[in-house]
């Protein structure tokens, strides 16, 4: 007896699938916003407990992530760290949004010279380095973490008002925006109620590069100097005060900060996609 | 109360060294109330501008468009003009998903319409979007649904259900229904029979297509680059088209008869006499 065996075609597998890494990236991120929140109940020791007869030591029972050149245990650094290293970006992001959404947004609805004194300040920022802009604002505002989250979210402000700018545009020339114009609704109503909602998740998958982008922008300052201050275990403060054991051949003070800061970086990236991606399938 | 449009022109200039489009010249003609008018015409003849300037979506350079006694050439200042504005003339556009908020659902969609049309309180604004799902015809079960999640025909049906919300005088619908089906386009067609019938609204419709013109218009408008080249009723430009462009398009409906090559020849007929 014969048997015809019908193999269906793969079901073609939406883009909204979450996928294995994607799932992995969320739960590493959750761990450590845990580990952030929960670090004085977590963290096996002080961030700033010094013990001299455990300086430098490899990771071992006691310190699982071994110890710096003042035998301080990373792992506790890194945890409390995580809360300078994690709120600076969110919080210089948020600031960067408000004002280059409202920004952005007026321009494109605007036109006119609000549009020109936005395309004349983002081609000065663009011309410039970034960073010799903020060392300029830190220069001015005094040097701190405060002040580099603004200098560093007047950085973004701009970047993030012309990507705006350029989607409030697009939106601009959809039907549905003409409808709500015949039907009365007023022209700040149609932006902020609707064009600017339209738009969220083209501007989350944005956010989220910048969150990247962010992160190693501020722990770059700290290493500068310019950032977060000792005693703080900021993770480029961290990889700076870690330089004098790469020199003695102890490389683990600097991995570990480094480390986190590359694979939270990628894992925001690949859930943000993701997340975006999902936005935006439920809207199509 | 009518509609009356004199002397409508618009031209735009693109960019330096571009010749001129003219989108309009001189376009004059009165729809009264209950009635309905056709504006044919190819690509590029104007109709859509013309329909967006008595919209009030695009500005004429002049002339003069009077809805309900009142000129519209001028934008509405405040929320007050707006809204009286939205009484006297809507819309329904070409694309039937562009057109349509997409986060919205078509009770959401439909109740703030109402709202905005004036409502006095949520529940007047609910029983409101019922009543315009059962004047289009819309099913029940549409209305939780998105417009990702319509036909085609269903997402132009809730564009109609959106315009009619503020009760217009005027309904332009601009290339409706050319992006439907015929069966679907058909029962488009039907909703707007009934929605005059009972509504006594206004048509303009626009389109490219005399014959769906045809079969919803008492007179037609043909324009040719933005110059109005016909308009009678739509009866006797059917049968008895006097411009040469007109006699083009007549024959260009598809039908009992129709030769391509017919079409072809007339064009060519037609464009020898626009040149000389």
């Amino acid at each position: 007896m014969s048997t015809l065996t019908v193999t269906p075609l793969p079901a073609l597998q939406p883009r909204s699938r979450f996928g294995v890494i994607a799932w992995v990236c969320s739960v590493f991120l959750v761990v450590i916003v845990v580990g952030a929140l929960l670090a004085p109940m977590l963290a096996p020791y002080a961030p700033d407990e010094i013990d001299f007869d455990n300086i430098w030591s490899s990771p071992n029972a006691a310190h699982w992530l071994g110890t710096d050149q003042l035998g301080r245990d990373l792992l506790s650094r890194a945890l409390f760290g995580a809360r300078d290293s994690l709120l600076g970006p969110v919080l210089l992001l948020l600031l960067a949004t408000v004002a280059g959404l409202a920004i952005g947004t007026l321009a494109a609805w605007k036109g006119g010279w609000v549009d020109t004194l936005l395309a004349r300040i983002t081609d000065v920022m663009f011309a410039f380095p970034g960073i010799l802009f903020v060392v300029l604002v830190i220069a001015v505002l005094g040097q701190g973490a405060a002040t580099t989250i603004v200098a560093l979210a007047l950085a973004y402000t701009p970047v993030i008002a012309k990507y705006t700018r350029s989607l409030v545009l697009a939106e601009m020339v959809r039907p549905y925006v003409d409808a709500y114009r015949l039907q009365g609704v007023s022209p700040t109503s149609i932006a902020v109620r609707f064009v600017v909602p339209n738009i969220a998740p083209s501007m989350v998958g944005y956010l989220v590069v910048l969150f990247g982008d962010a992160l190693m922008s501020l722990a770059t300052l700290s290493y500068l100097g310019f950032g977060s201050q000792p005693p703080s275990s900021e993770w480029g403060l961290m990889v700076q005060e870690g330089q004098s054991a790469v020199i003695q051949g102890y490389f683990w003070p600097v991995f570990v900060p480094g480390a986190l800061i590359a694979l939270v970086v990628v894992a925001v990236n690949v859930v943000g996609v993701k997340i975006s991606d999902r936005m935006n399938a439920r809207m199509r | 109360m009518s509609t009356e449009v004199v002397g409508l022109t618009k031209t735009f200039t693109a960019q330096r060294g571009a010749a001129p489009v003219r989108a309009a010249q001189g376009v004059s003609f009165t729809i009264p109330r209950g009635g309905s008018l056709g504006l044919v015409g190819e690509s590029g003849s104007g109709k859509s501008t013309v329909a967006r300037m008595i919209a009030g979506l695009e500005r004429p350079d002049a002339g003069s468009i009077m809805v309900d006694g009142e000129d519209r050439t001028r934008p509405a200042r405040g929320g007050l003009a707006r809204r009286r504005r939205a009484s006297q003339v809507q819309m329904v556009f070409q694309d039937p998903y562009g057109s349509l908020d997409r986060r919205l659902t078509v009770d959401q969609a439909l109740r703030h319409a109402a709202t905005v049309a004036g409502a006095a309180s949520t529940q007047a604004a609910s029983s409101r979007a019922r009543e315009l799902m059962d004047a289009v015809r819309l099913p029940a079960d549409t209305a939780s649904k998105h417009p990702r999640e319509l036909s085609g025909g269903q997402r132009q049906r809730v564009a109609i259900a959106r315009a009619l919300a503020s009760r217009p005088s005027l309904l332009i619908l601009d290339e409706a229904v050319s992006a439907l089906d015929v069966s679907v386009q058909a029962q488009v067609l039907d909703v707007l029979h009934e929605l005059r019938a009972e509504a006594g609204v206004s048509l303009l419709f626009v389109s490219h297509d005399l014959g769906v013109v045809s079969r919803i218009t008492e007179e037609t408008l043909v324009l040719y680059r933005g110059a109005q080249v016909e308009h009678a009723s739509t009866e006797s430009v059917l049968h008895d088209p006097q411009h040469p462009y007109t006699r083009m398009l007549v024959a260009a409906v598809p039908g009992e008869g129709w030769d391509p090559d017919a079409v072809v020849e007339l064009r060519r007929e037609f464009e020898r006499s626009a040149l000389s």
